[in-house]
């Protein structure tokens, strides 16, 4: 069994009153790529900002690369793509490099300028996402698709070993779905990165991801996706609290 | 033409600030617009009127030497600032109630100020629509010196300054500390503001932050080509209404915000043309 990057136990977390996560025992291996589904308000966003140290758990333990999440400083090791990164200001004057090279403000820190070597890991973040073309281009001139390979380029500059995806898939036409999961593959496969993709698309991303972790204030599953995509539609619904249909895309 | 400008010192000094302020204002307005801040800049003047009345105000009464307006618009001005910081902080959800509450203030402030002068005439009338010949040497060093600071902060807080505007939120999870960042900036746009309202006056400065960006947005590729555009609109339209305004006699604030408007028309056509242009040549 690989190691263990991300592990929490035993997480508790409230906003006011209301639970939100409840005794979650979740844990990430280098290099597996896990779906994240659950409905809504079930604490997938919580998780994932926790994960991000924006929120303190109430109870419980979460270590990031062996340290304690209180103690991590290592941010640039996690990247994440925001579900709203694609709800930008699309009128915003930022060309394609512009944009990637925010990637690396606060890795180079206040008062110090980027160098030539940092515009080369744009260019090469910007490269594997297949946009090297559109650098000079303004974001906001390009399709939903291409600006979401650009979101993930910004994540991808700071070399993460870890890269967290909220809802990207939201929008995009089906085609570049198809694009995108390639996308995810091949930073998995060939450049190692481990992938923790949030999703309300279980069909899709069940065919995709090596694991599949199910979250409703519980962890109700947590296992390989091949198992997931077995589970009867009673047991989703239970999870779920509602009846649901899953549309499989076995490829 | 240009030779008047050389000749006499108000005219050198009045040039001169132009230059400077034809670039700080348009590179903080690449900001503030793109931000969508652009009436902070009118708020911000309008509490520099009151400061600058009370300025008036003083050296009616006191007489001249304790404050000039100058001074006591800048102060007033960051203040202002600050106050707008702050309202933004308390009303998150309606951040913009921020500028009509500190726009009024300024406006009430400035009437009482006004009032209690029983008017001011012709130096008021500067202060609202600009003059050609209101700087003094000692304003020209004063804001000589703002610009250093502005410039100087700007390149030094470019990127995360870059970064918040685009996408706060993505900045604030990378670790910027949007707070501070936001804190100054404002007040860099105060000092601006204080700068320019010589030439341009407290009714167009805003004119003076937001039109050059707006024409430059339709034109320019990325970030920093639309600062760079801005600032050589902003010169070319301060250069030109300081000189239309001198030999015409009309406060130079009209004048200048005239040839921002030419410009920003000529964009906006000239855009149009030229896609219309490529779509029939890639129909060809």
């Amino acid at each position: 069994m690989s190691e263990s990057i991300v592990n929490m136990s035993k997480v508790t977390f409230s906003y006011d009153d209301k639970k939100s996560l409840d005794q979650v025992d979740f844990n990430i291996e280098r290099g597996s790529f896990i779906g994240l589904v659950g409905p809504n308000g079930g604490g997938k966003t919580t998780l994932i900002k926790l994960l991000l140290g924006l929120e303190k758990p109430n109870s419980g333990e979460i270590t990031l690369f062996n340290t304690p999440s209180n103690k991590f400083k290592d941010w640039n090791k996690i990247g994440y793509v925001s579900q709203k990164a694609n709800s930008f200001n699309r009128g915003f004057p930022a060309t394609v490099e512009e944009v990637v090279s925010m990637g690396l403000t606060s890795k180079i820190g206040y008062f110090k300028f980027f160098r030539s070597a940092d515009r080369k890991k744009v260019y090469n973040a910007i490269e594997q996402v297949g946009m090297a073309s559109y650098l000079k281009e303004n974001v906001g001139d390009l399709s939903g698709g291409q600006q979401q390979r650009i979101f993930i380029a910004r994540a991808l500059v700071s070399n993460p070993e870890l890269l967290i995806l909220d809802e990207p898939t939201v929008g995009v036409d089906a085609e570049n779905v198809k694009r995108f999961y390639d996308l995810l593959h091949h930073l998995n496969e060939k450049e190692g990165i481990t992938l923790l993709l949030v999703t309300h698309d279980i069909g899709t991303m069940t065919a995709h991801a090596t694991k599949v972790a199910c979250i409703n204030k519980h962890l109700h599953f947590h296992g390989d996706a091949k198992s997931f995509q077995s589970l009867d539609q009673e047991a989703l619904s239970t999870i779920y609290g509602h009846p649901l249909q899953v549309v499989t895309h076995n490829h | 033409m240009l030779t008047h400008f050389f000749e006499y010192e108000f005219l050198r000094n009045t040039f001169f600030t132009g230059l400077i302020i034809g670039i700080i204002a348009p590179l903080l307005g690449t900001f503030i617009v793109v931000r969508r801040l652009s009436l902070i800049a009118d708020a911000l003047s309008h509490v520099t009127l009151a400061g600058i009345a009370f300025g008036l105000l003083m050296e009616k009464k006191v007489g001249p030497g304790i404050i000039t307006p100058f001074y006591s618009g800048l102060i007033s001005s960051v203040i202002g600032s600050v106050f707008i910081e702050k309202l933004r902080g308390i009303y998150k959800a309606y951040q913009e109630l921020a500028i009509p509450i500190i726009l009024s203030g300024g406006v009430g402030f400035s009437v009482i100020f006004i009032a209690l002068a029983n008017g001011f005439n012709t130096d008021l009338y500067n202060y609202l629509f600009g003059s050609v010949s209101a700087v003094s040497r000692q304003d020209l060093w004063s804001i000589m010196i703002i610009a250093i600071i502005v410039i100087t902060v700007i390149i030094l807080f470019y990127k995360e300054l870059f970064m918040l505007s685009f996408d706060e939120e993505h900045a604030v999870v990378s670790g910027i500390h949007a707070k501070y960042i936001h804190f100054i900036f404002i007040v860099l746009t105060a000092l601006v503001i204080a700068a320019s309202i010589r030439i341009v006056g407290v009714l167009l400065v805003s004119a003076l932050m937001t039109l050059p960006v707006a024409a430059s947005i339709r034109i320019a590729k990325g970030f920093k080509q639309t600062i760079l555009f801005s600032i050589i609109i902003g010169e070319i339209s301060v250069i030109s209404g300081l000189i239309f305004g001198y030999y015409f006699e009309i406060p130079p604030g009209g004048t200048i915000v005239m040839a921002l408007l030419i410009i920003l028309v000529g964009t906006i056509f000239g855009k149009k043309l030229y896609t219309k242009k490529l779509k029939s040549n890639s129909y060809a």
